[in-house]
């Protein structure tokens, strides 16, 4: 039986063939896959802010891109997976409300996005698809068997990427 | 620093007092407007971590209309109302004379007109508050959007994300001509701001 695997918001888990994983509804937060194509292993963490070190209510590693990716990517060594075979595949960031630039609200997406690229880019793990910023939400769902991850659009066809 | 999760049922109950006064300011109101015959109470306050409140509102993907306001003055953070797309058409649809159905491709005007009801119900609420804690709390213009429930909720949470895992829930009734709309509103002040009012409340 083929189960579906959620990650809620602020929190990450692991998933392999045939299962499926997914995050439903991620507005600014941004999805974060990590995936062995070979044995068909993958990640998911959905974090919330970009930077742990700047907030004092850090406990939970998941919340952050900095810990959340770092989490998710100790995990796959202790699983034993070759680290050099890890690719990623993110999707979020969006900027959900009009609000003027001055307001430091409207980039939150952003800044999410750019830490995620960033540690990463630290992590030598290789961003090989991408769907972020714009103004809509993302439910997201990724299939280790295929490593395709579809996002669906509220009034908007779905895709994979 | 101001620990969210020590507020005690006295306090929730204290909270929800305000809003029902709030809540009975904007239904008189929206009557006005609308013509038709609104309710609205606050039935429950409740303190809950983000992964229960995003489905608080039903499932994190039901399409809803979201108006959200930030607050400016004494007191900083925002304020967030929320109906779904479907319940908003009923709200909409004696103002501009139009029907809505589930497929309806909101316009400007439909978002025009449904900033103002947020306006509205978010001020009413505000005022409640203003007067209960002589703070002078000024609200932003409104911004609008429809998607699912959990996108929108991301820009508040993310916001007292910063130092809280749980937030103020009011759980709210409204109905229009007795049709019971399912609208849910939600108070996100800012860390300085939580300090704020919860010494106006005597903790």
């Amino acid at each position: 039986m083929q189960k579906i695997i959620k990650v809620g918001i602020a929190d990450m888990n692991y998933c392999q063939a045939p299962d499926l994983i997914t995050t439903i509804g991620l507005g600014s937060c941004v999805g974060v896959v990590l995936f062995d194509s070979s044995s068909k292993k993958c990640g998911m963490v959905h974090v919330m802010l970009p930077d742990s070190t700047k907030i004092i209510n850090n406990t939970n590693a998941a919340k952050f891109a900095d810990t959340g990716i770092q989490a998710l990517y100790n995990g796959f060594v202790k699983m034993g997976i070759n680290k050099m075979r890890l690719q990623a595949k993110i999707a979020g960031g969006a900027q959900m409300f009009a609000f003027g630039s001055k307001n430091n609200m409207m980039r939150v997406g952003d800044n999410n996005v750019i830490a995620v690229r960033k540690k990463l880019s630290e992590l030598r793990i290789p961003i090989v698809a991408a769907d972020t910023g714009s103004n809509y939400g993302r439910t997201i769902v990724f299939d280790p068997e295929t490593c395709k991850l579809k996002v669906k659009v509220v009034g908007m066809e779905e895709k994979e990427i | 620093m101001v620990d969210i999760s020590r507020i005690d049922a006295i306090h929730l109950d204290a909270l929800k007092e305000v809003f029902n006064i709030g809540a009975g300011n904007a239904a008189t109101r929206l009557s006005q407007i609308l013509s038709r015959k609104v309710e609205m109470k606050v039935p429950n306050t409740k303190l809950v971590g983000f992964n229960d409140l995003l489905t608080a509102f039903g499932k994190e993907d039901t399409v809803v209309l979201g108006v959200m306001l930030l607050l400016e003055g004494d007191l900083d953070g925002s304020m967030i109302f929320i109906l779904p797309k479907a319940s908003a058409g009923i709200m909409l649809s004696p103002l501009l004379g139009k029907q809505y159905t589930e497929d309806t491709v909101f316009d400007e005007m439909d978002f025009s007109a449904a900033k103002e009801i947020g306006n509205i119900i978010v001020s009413a609420y505000v005022g409640s508050l203003s007067a209960m804690t002589s703070y002078n709390i000024r609200v932003s213009e409104p911004f609008a959007t429809i998607d699912m429930t959990a996108s929108i909720l991301s820009v508040p949470v993310i916001e007292l994300g910063q130092f809280s895992d749980n937030v103020i829930l009011m759980e709210s009734y409204i109905a229009c001509d007795g049709i019971e709309l399912g609208g849910h509103f939600m108070m996100l002040p800012s860390l300085n701001s939580y300090e704020k009012i919860m010494k106006a409340f005597g903790m």
